[in-house]
C-alpha cells in the first residue's frame, strides 16, 4: 500500500505541469471560446529564452526565468491576443481550430528561424541541489520546483478568483458572456486579462518543463498539449479546480502504469507512451458532457451554406477560354515532362502529385464534410505499409498494394469514425490527434508492420511489360491515380452524400428531420477519406521507395491538415496547390533564393503555420479566394467589352447567393 | 466538367504510351546522365555533401563539413590533386528527414553538378538507392544500415554495421573492473532495438562464460524524450538488481539525463555512453557522468601519442576555431578517403575509376587514425570484420581518460573467433 502511494505521490509533479497547462487551456477556452492548441508553442518559446539566457548569456537563473516567464511569454501572449484572437472571439469552431493549429506549427519554426534550430540539449533547471527524500519517498530538485511553483499558483488564481474584482468578472464572463455584456462590463477586457494569465501559466509551464526532457524540443511541448487536453477535457473545459486535479491525476496514474506494467514487455513499449493519449481518447469518448453543445446562442447550430465554388461564377465564354487554356496548360505540362523539365524537377512533380493525392482525403473530410482530423497521416502511413509489406514479404505488385492499402485505410477510418461521430469540431480534432499518437506510439513500432531499422521497401509500379521505375513514368503513373482519387472527390461532392454532407454541415437537427442519416453519411466521408490517404500514402511511398514512420507522424498530418485549409480545402485544385507547395517551397527557397540550407525547413513551415491564420478570413482558402476575386474582375471585363453573356445565370453573382453554375470545378 | 474529362483522358492514355516508351528498369535516378568527370575541371574538384544540421536529436551532425572543409584546406595548400583544387561546394541540410534527405542527395547531383557526394552526415540515408543507381561516388558516416547497399558507398569505419553483433570489450572491461551485474537500456527505435541484441549476445556468447557476467536487468521500451518519471520504475529494478554497469542505446542528452537520475536517487551505477565522444556533453554534464565509459573506433584525440594525421585533423580544427568532434573527424576521414582514391586511380580519373581503385585497397587506416584499418576487397562493404577493436575511455573530472590501453596504442583488439580477455592486442 505504502508502495503504491510512494508510485502515486512519484506522479505528482509531471501531474502538476499538467494541471497547469490545464488550467491555461480551460482560462482561455471559457473566456474566448477558443481551444489554445498554441499553448505548447508558447511555453516553448519561454523555454529557448530561457535556455538562451542562461546557457548562451551566462544569466543567473531567476533573472533569466523572470524574463522568459513574465516579459516574453506576457509579450507574445499580448501580440497574439491583439493580432489574432481578439478577432476570432465571434468565429465559428473551426477558423479557431485551424488558427491555433497554425500558430502551434508557425511558432516554434519561428522561434527557430530567428534562435537556430539545433536541439538544445541538458535544458537549465531552477532546482538546487538533488531532490528529498522524505521516508522512502523520493523526489527531484525538479519536482519540487514544480511543485512549489504549482501551489503559488493556485494561491493566486484563488485569491484571483475569490477577492478581487476582475477575478469576479472572469468568473462571470465564464458563466455567461453576454449577460457579463449586458450589465456593462467589457467582457474583451476580461478575455484580454485572461489570455495574459494564460500566457503567464504558459511560459511557467515552458521553464518547469524544459528541464524534465532531455532536450528543448518543440515536439515535446506540442505532445504535452494533447496530454494535458485530458486533464482539460476531464474538467469539462470549464472547471479550473478540476483541470488541476485532472492534471495530477493523469500523472499520478501514468505513473502507477510506469510502474506496474513489465518492463520490456510489447505493454510497456506501446501503451506507457501512449497513456495520456488513450485517456484523452477514453474521456472524449465517455464523457457525455462532451457530446452536447454549449448553446448559448439560437443560431449557434446552423452555419450558413459556404460560398459556392469560385469556378461556378465564371461567365460562360470565361468558361470556354478557361477549357481551353487548361488543356494547353495540361499538354505543356505533359511536354514538359517527357522532354524538357530536368529529371530532378520531375521527381519534384511527381513527389507532389503523391503527396496531393493523400492531400485529397483532407478535402473529402474538411472540404466536404466540414469535419476536422488530425490523423489522415495516419491513414496514410498504413497504406504505405500495406502496400510495402505485400510487396516485400509476398511480391505483390504496387497497383495491388495500392488497393488493399486504401481498403486497410477505410476500415481503419470506419473504427475511427464510429465511436467519433457524436463529436465534432474541437473534440473531434482532439480526438483524431490522440489516435494519431496512439497508433504512433503502438501499432508504428512493430517491425512486422513498419519494418527495421530503415523503414520498409515500396517498389515503383510495374503493370505487365510497362516499368514506371523511371521518374518521368512515375509521374504519368502517380497522375493517373490523383485523376482518379480527384474524379471520386468530384463525384462524391456532387453525389447525395456530399449533398447529405453539406445540408448536415448547415444543420444537423434540420438535415435529420428531413430523412438524412447522419451516421451514414460521416461514416461514408470518414471511410472514403481514409481510404484516399491510404492510397496516397502508398503512392508516396513508393516515389519515396521506402515507407518510413518519420514519414507520417502525427506532427506530419498537423502540417499537411493546415496547409490544405490555408490553400483550398474544397476543391481538387486546392489539394494540388497544397501538394506542389510542399514539395516546390523548398527548392524554391533554398535553390533558387537561396536561402541557407537549414533555414528552408524553418520558414517552410512557418509560412504554412502563420499562413493558416488567413482561413479566419478566406474559409474557402486563399488561393480559391483569389480565384473567385479574379474570375469577377474577367466577368466584369467580358460583360464591359462584349455585353452580358447569352447563357443563362451568367451574370456574376454575389459571394453567397446560390450560382447558376456555368462550368463544373473539380 | 467534361472538357476536363477528357483532358484526363487524354492524359491517361499519354502515361500508359510514355511508360510503354519509357520501359526503363533503371530506378528513379536515371534523370542523372552525366558523364564519369561531371565537377571536374581543370582546376576544381567540385563535390558536396549532405548532413543533419538541424535534427532533433541535438547530433552535431553539421561538423562533417567543418572536418573535410579543415583537409581539403589542407591538401589545396600544397596544391591539390593533380593540379586541381577540392572545392566542397554545397552543403546541404536535410533537417533529418528521410525524405527531404532523397530530394537533397538527388539536387546535389543533378543540380549542384558534384563529382562526388561526401560528406554525408544524416540521421537517415534515404537518397542511399540514388547514389547507387547513379555509381556516384559517396563518403561519409555510416550509422545507416542503407551504406551496404553498393560499392560506391564509402563509410568512415567501412561501410557495414552489424548493431547486432557482439563485441568483446564489455566483458574485458568487465573483468578490469570487477563488475559483473550488466543492465540493458535502450529506446524503442528500431537501431536501439538491434543495439539491445548486439548487449544480449556479447553478454550471453562472451560475457557469461568468459567473465562470469549475469544480465539483470533489461529495458528496451524507453521513449526517446523520457521524463525522469518514465524511468521511475526501471531505477527500481535497477536498484533492486543491483546493477553495476548499465549498457545502453541512447543519445547523450538521454545518457546524462539518466545519470541524473541516478545520481538523483544515490544509485552506483555505472553506463556506457553509445554517443559520449562529446567533450561539451562530457563537461556540461561532468558531476552526473563521473566514471561512466565511452569507446571510440579510432584512435582517440586524448591519447598522449598521436599519430601524425590525427594531430595534423587537430591542428587544423583548432586554426578554424572549431572543437574537433566525431562528426568533423568523420568529414576528415571522409576527405582522406576520398584524396587516396583519386590518387590511386590516376590522373585520368573518373568517377567509375574512384570507385573500382577504392574497392582494391585492403587497409585503409587514415595515416594510422583508424588503426583497425578497412579493407574494401572483403569487409568493407558486406559481412562483418572478425577483429573487435576499440579505445575505452572513462569520463573523469568533466574529461575523456584513454583507459586500459599501452602507451602509444589505445586501441584494444580482440579476435571475435577466439576471445582471449586475458591477451588482447593493443594497436
Amino acid at each position: 500500500m505504502i508502495d503504491i502511494l510512494n508510485q502515486l505521490l512519484d506522479g505528482v509533479p509531471t501531474g502538476c505541469v499538467y494541471g497547469l497547462v490545464a488550467v491555461g487551456l480551460v482560462l482561455t477556452y471559457k473566456t474566448s471560446g477558443v481551444f489554445n492548441f498554441a499553448f505548447g508553442a508558447q511555453a516553448f518559446t519561454s523555454a529557448v529564452v530561457f535556455y538562451i539566457c542562461v546557457r548562451d548569456h551566462n544569466w543567473p537563473l531567476v533573472p533569466a526565468a523572470f524574463f522568459a516567464i513574465v516579459v516574453v511569454s506576457l509579450a507574445l501572449g499580448l501580440v497574439l491576443d491583439q493580432f489574432i484572437f481578439k478577432l476570432l472571439r465571434t468565429s465559428p469552431q473551426l477558423p479557431k481550430l485551424v488558427t491555433t493549429i497554425g500558430l502551434m506549427v508557425g511558432i516554434p519554426e519561428t522561434v527557430k528561424a530567428i534562435f537556430g534550430g539545433s536541439t538544445r540539449n541538458a535544458p537549465p533547471s531552477l532546482a538546487v541541489g538533488h531532490g528529498w527524500h522524505i521516508a522512502s519517498l523520493s523526489i527531484n530538485a525538479d519536482g519540487v520546483v514544480t511543485l512549489v511553483a504549482t501551489f503559488f499558483v493556485v494561491i493566486a488564481l484563488t485569491v484571483l478568483f475569490r477577492w478581487t474584482p476582475i477575478g469576479l468578472r472572469m468568473r462571470a464572463v465564464v458563466e455567461s458572456h453576454r449577460l457579463v455584456e449586458l450589465n456593462g462590463i467589457n467582457a474583451e477586457h476580461v478575455s484580454t486579462f485572461s489570455w495574459l494569465l494564460s500566457s503567464l501559466l504558459a511560459g511557467m509551464a515552458g521553464v518547469l518543463l524544459a528541464p524534465l526532457f532531455t532536450v528543448v524540443d518543440s515536439n515535446n511541448f506540442t505532445l504535452l498539449i494533447v496530454a494535458a487536453s485530458a486533464a482539460a477535457v476531464f474538467a469539462g473545459l470549464s472547471s479550473i479546480p478540476l483541470a488541476l486535479v485532472g492534471g495530477i491525476v493523469l500523472g499520478a496514474l501514468q505513473q502507477l502504469l510506469a510502474y506496474h506494467l513489465p518492463l520490456n514487455s510489447v505493454l510497456a513499449k506501446n501503451i506507457r507512451p501512449s497513456m495520456p493519449f488513450i485517456l484523452l481518447a477514453v474521456l472524449l469518448l465517455v464523457r457525455p458532457g462532451l457530446r452536447r453543445q454549449d448553446v448559448t446562442d439560437p443560431l449557434s447550430g446552423v452555419d450558413p451554406p459556404p460560398p459556392a465554388l469560385a469556378v461556378t461564377y465564371m461567365d460562360p465564354r470565361l468558361a470556354k477560354i478557361n477549357r481551353l487554356l487548361f488543356l494547353a496548360f495540361v499538354t505543356a505540362v505533359a511536354i514538359g515532362v517527357l522532354f524538357l523539365l530536368p529529371g530532378l524537377w520531375v521527381s519534384y512533380l511527381a513527389e507532389g502529385l503523391a503527396l496531393t493525392t493523400i492531400f485529397l482525403s483532407i478535402t473529402v473530410l474538411v472540404g466536404i464534410g466540414g469535419q476536422i482530423s488530425l490523423c489522415q497521416a495516419s491513414f496514410a502511413g498504413l497504406g504505405a505499409f500495406t502496400a510495402g509489406q505485400l510487396a516485400t514479404r509476398w511480391d505483390f505488385p504496387l497497383y495491388g498494394g495500392i488497393i488493399v492499402g486504401a481498403i486497410v485505410a477505410a476500415a481503419l477510418g470506419v473504427l475511427i469514425a464510429l465511436p467519433c461521430l457524436r463529436l465534432g469540431g474541437l473534440y473531434l480534432a482532439l480526438g483524431t490527434l490522440a489516435f494519431a499518437l496512439m497508433l504512433q506510439n503502438t501499432l508504428f513500432v512493430e517491425p512486422w508492420l513498419t519494418g527495421s531499422e530503415g523503414g520498409v521497401d515500396v517498389p515503383r509500379p510495374l503493370i505487365g511489360p510497362i516499368d514506371f521505375a523511371d521518374d518521368r513514368a512515375f509521374f504519368f503513373f502517380a497522375l493517373a491515380i490523383f485523376g482518379l482519387c480527384g474524379f471520386a472527390v468530384v463525384l462524391l461532392r456532387r453525389g447525395t452524400t456530399g449533398q447529405y454532407l453539406a445540408a448536415l454541415r448547415g444543420s444537423e437537427v434540420a438535415a435529420t428531420s428531413v430523412g438524412i442519416n447522419p451516421i451514414r453519411a460521416k461514416v461514408t466521408v470518414f471511410a472514403v477519406s481514409a481510404a484516399i490517404a491510404g492510397a496516397g500514402g502508398a503512392l508516396y511511398a513508393s516515389y519515396l521507395e521506402t515507407a518510413r514512420v518519420d514519414d507520417f507522424n502525427a506532427i506530419q498530418g498537423l502540417f499537411w491538415v493546415l496547409l490544405v485549409v490555408t490553400l483550398g480545402s474544397r476543391t481538387v485544385d486546392g489539394a494540388l496547390n497544397a501538394g506542389m507547395a510542399f514539395v516546390l517551397l523548398p527548392p524554391l527557397l533554398g535553390d533558387i533564393l537561396h536561402v541557407p540550407s537549414d533555414l528552408v525547413v524553418p520558414i517552410q513551415f512557418a509560412l504554412f503555420g502563420f499562413g493558416a491564420v488567413t482561413f479566419a478570413r478566406h474559409q474557402e482558402g486563399i488561393v480559391e479566394y483569389q480565384k473567385r476575386a479574379s474570375i469577377e474582375r474577367f466577368n466584369a471585363r467580358l460583360t464591359r467589352w462584349f455585353g452580358p453573356a447569352k447563357t443563362r445565370g451568367a451574370a456574376p453573382a454575389p459571394p453567397g447567393a446560390p450560382p447558376a453554375p456555368a462550368a463544373a470545378g473539380p | 466538367m467534361r472538357g476536363r474529362t477528357h483532358a484526363a483522358l487524354i492524359l491517361m492514355t499519354m502515361a500508359l504510351i510514355v511508360a510503354a516508351c519509357g520501359n526503363s528498369k533503371s530506378s528513379s535516378g536515371s534523370g542523372a546522365g552525366q558523364s564519369g568527370r561531371t565537377g571536374v575541371t581543370a582546376t576544381e574538384i567540385r563535390v558536396g555533401g549532405v548532413a543533419s544540421v538541424t535534427n532533433g536529436l541535438g547530433g552535431t551532425y553539421g561538423d562533417s563539413f567543418d572536418g573535410l572543409q579543415a583537409y581539403f584546406d589542407t591538401v589545396n595548400a600544397t596544391g591539390g590533386v593533380f593540379g586541381r583544387q577540392l572545392k566542397l561546394v554545397s552543403q546541404r541540410d536535410d533537417n533529418g528527414q528521410a525524405s527531404r534527405n532523397k530530394d537533397q542527395v538527388r539536387a546535389l547531383v543533378e543540380q549542384d553538378q558534384v563529382f562526388a557526394v561526401l560528406p554525408v552526415s544524416t540521421l537517415t540515408f534515404s537518397g542511399a538507392k540514388y547514389l547507387v543507381d547513379n555509381k556516384i561516388p559517396t563518403f561519409g558516416w555510416n550509422i545507416n544500415a542503407e551504406w551496404n547497399e553498393g560499392p560506391n558507398l564509402f563509410g568512415e569505419k567501412g561501410s557495414n554495421l552489424c548493431f547486432d553483433c557482439p563485441n568483446a570489450w564489455l566483458s574485458y572491461l568487465a573483468k578490469q573492473t570487477g563488475f559483473s551485474n550488466v543492465g540493458i537500456l535502450t529506446y524503442t527505435a528500431a537501431q536501439s532495438q538491434d543495439c539491445a541484441k548486439g548487449w544480449k549476445a556479447s553478454i550471453d556468447q562472451i560475457g557469461t562464460p568468459k567473465a562470469g557476467l549475469q544480465l539483470k536487468f533489461e529495458d528496451t521500451s524507453l521513449s526517446f524524450g523520457f521524463t525522469p518519471g518514465d524511468i521511475a520504475a526501471d531505477l527500481d529494478q535497477i536498484k533492486n538488481n543491483n546493477v553495476q554497469f548499465l549498457a545502453t542505446c541512447i543519445d547523450g542528452a538521454g545518457s546524462a539525463k539518466l545519470g541524473q537520475s541516478f545520481k538523483d536517487n544515490n544509485l552506483p551505477v555505472v553506463q556506457y555512453l553509445p554517443n559520449g565522444y562529446d567533450n561539451k556533453l562530457i563537461s556540461d554534464n561532468a558531476a552526473v557522468l563521473e566514471g561512466d565509459y565511452v569507446t571510440v573506433g579510432f584512435f582517440p584525440f586524448e591519447a598522449d601519442q598521436k599519430p601524425a594525421a590525427l594531430q595534423q585533423f587537430l591542428d587544423a580544427m583548432a586554426k578554424r576555431g572549431k572543437a574537433p568532434n566525431e562528426n568533423s573527424l568523420s568529414g576528415w576521414l571522409n576527405g582522406m578517403q576520398f584524396v587516396q582514391g583519386l590518387k590511386d586511380a590516376g590522373p585520368d580519373f573518373d568517377r567509375q575509376k574512384l570507385i573500382d581503385a577504392i574497392n582494391k585497397e585492403t587497409n585503409f587506416t587514415a595515416d594510422g587514425i583508424r588503426p583497425d584499418g578497412i579493407d574494401w576487397t572483403s569487409t568493407g562493404h558486406t559481412g562483418h570484420s572478425t577483429t573487435d577493436c576499440v579505445a575505452v575511455l572513462q569520463v573523469q573530472g568533466g574529461k575523456l581518460v584513454p583507459k586500459f590501453g599501452q602507451p602509444g596504442k589505445p586501441m584494444i583488439c580482440f579476435d571475435l573467433n577466439n576471445v582471449d580477455l586475458d591477451n588482447p592486442t593493443f594497436k
